[in-house]
């Protein structure tokens, strides 16, 4: 299973990666994580503390071991097929809930430059991940739309759209939404969060519906979540006891069926 | 996306490219992932970075 997590800066998008990593770990699976925000801070939802977040070490910065392990002996032969342990084993560092996190770039000065070779390195990796029954490939997608402009998600299976009741997130869903289709990945849902009232549940069901989009959950707000993000905790701490993430589960089990 | 279309004469040859060499009378092209590909006997004529187009042409 390949699955995209996409929709509007804040919309809680590294949350729900986070979380349905942590429960599909539970469940067995070999988990990949892989954080595409060119401001990444999934490591921090998965228990991975800050400081030895800082040291991560980006894929985008580890070309030459990429290309060292396409090459062949044989010259104009290439081996362009990697399977999840590969990657766990070369690039990914382990987080304290089993998961493995890959980090795909960020900007280190001023002036730097774009992230292009770091969105095309991920889009390649993923055409050629080889993903068995009991592996998962979560990607936590930068904000926004411009990833899709980029393809970095063309190779997955399901893709996820974040969105809370604010129209600006709901339009941003709607248009990753067009953009996916177009796209031709096969499985896209949507997910509300940060659901506090009836009537933002209902706005919720109301643009599904009016969209053609599968609504796969409803997320409520969780005071909880939040004081996890002001601490620096990870909020899977709460896993078992957060309604939110109660909700993440449920999520977890109807993308496994 | 900055990784680019080779063309040579009109026909495609090489696809996601992300770095290219001139080399003599040959032009050499290179992916992210490092699969390569020599073409022989042409010269680089074009590139075009908001179309994503390396237009090689026989020398």
């Amino acid at each position: 299973m390949k699955v995209a997590v996409a929709g509007k800066g804040g919309v809680g998008k590294t949350l729900v990666v986070g979380a349905l990593a942590y429960f599909l770990a539970e469940k067995g699976f070999k988990v990949l994580a892989i954080d595409a925000d060119s401001s990444p801070n999934l490591a921090l939802t998965l228990g991975i503390s800050a400081d030895e977040a800082s040291k991560i070490v980006p894929i985008s910065e580890n070309q030459e071991l990429i290309r060292a392990k396409t090459e062949t002996p044989h010259p104009g032969v290439y081996r362009l097929s990697f399977t999840v342990d590969d990657v766990v084993r070369d690039f990914a560092v382990k987080s304290p809930f089993d998961i493995n996190l890959l980090v795909m770039g960020t900007i280190r000065t001023a002036g730097e430059g774009c992230t292009c070779m770091a969105n095309a390195l991920v889009r390649s990796l993923l055409r050629h991940l080889i993903v068995e029954r009991d592996e998962a490939v979560l990607m936590d997608m930068e904000a926004g739309v411009e990833h899709m402009g980029r393809n970095t998600a063309k190779h997955v299976d399901t893709m996820l759209i974040i969105a809370d009741s604010s129209l600006k997130a709901m339009e941003t869903a709607k248009k990753i939404h067009a953009l996916a289709v177009e796209a031709g990945i096969k499985r896209i849902f949507l997910v509300a969060n940060k659901i506090a009232e009836k009537e933002e549940e209902n706005s919720m069901k109301r643009f599904a519906a009016s969209n053609n989009i599968v609504l796969l959950g409803l997320i409520p707000h969780d005071d909880r979540i939040l004081k996890a993000d002001r601490k620096g905790e990870s909020p899977l701490c709460y896993a078992k006891s957060s309604v939110a993430l109660g909700i993440i589960e449920q999520i977890c089990e109807k993308l496994l069926r | 996306m900055c990784e680019f279309t080779v063309f040579l004469d009109k026909e495609i040859v090489f696809r996601d490219a992300t770095y290219a060499r001139a080399d003599a009378n040959r032009v050499s092209v290179r992916d992210i992932l490092g699969k390569s590909k020599t073409v022989e006997n042409c010269k680089i004529v074009e590139v075009d970075v908001a179309s994503e187009r390396i237009v090689l042409r026989k020398a």
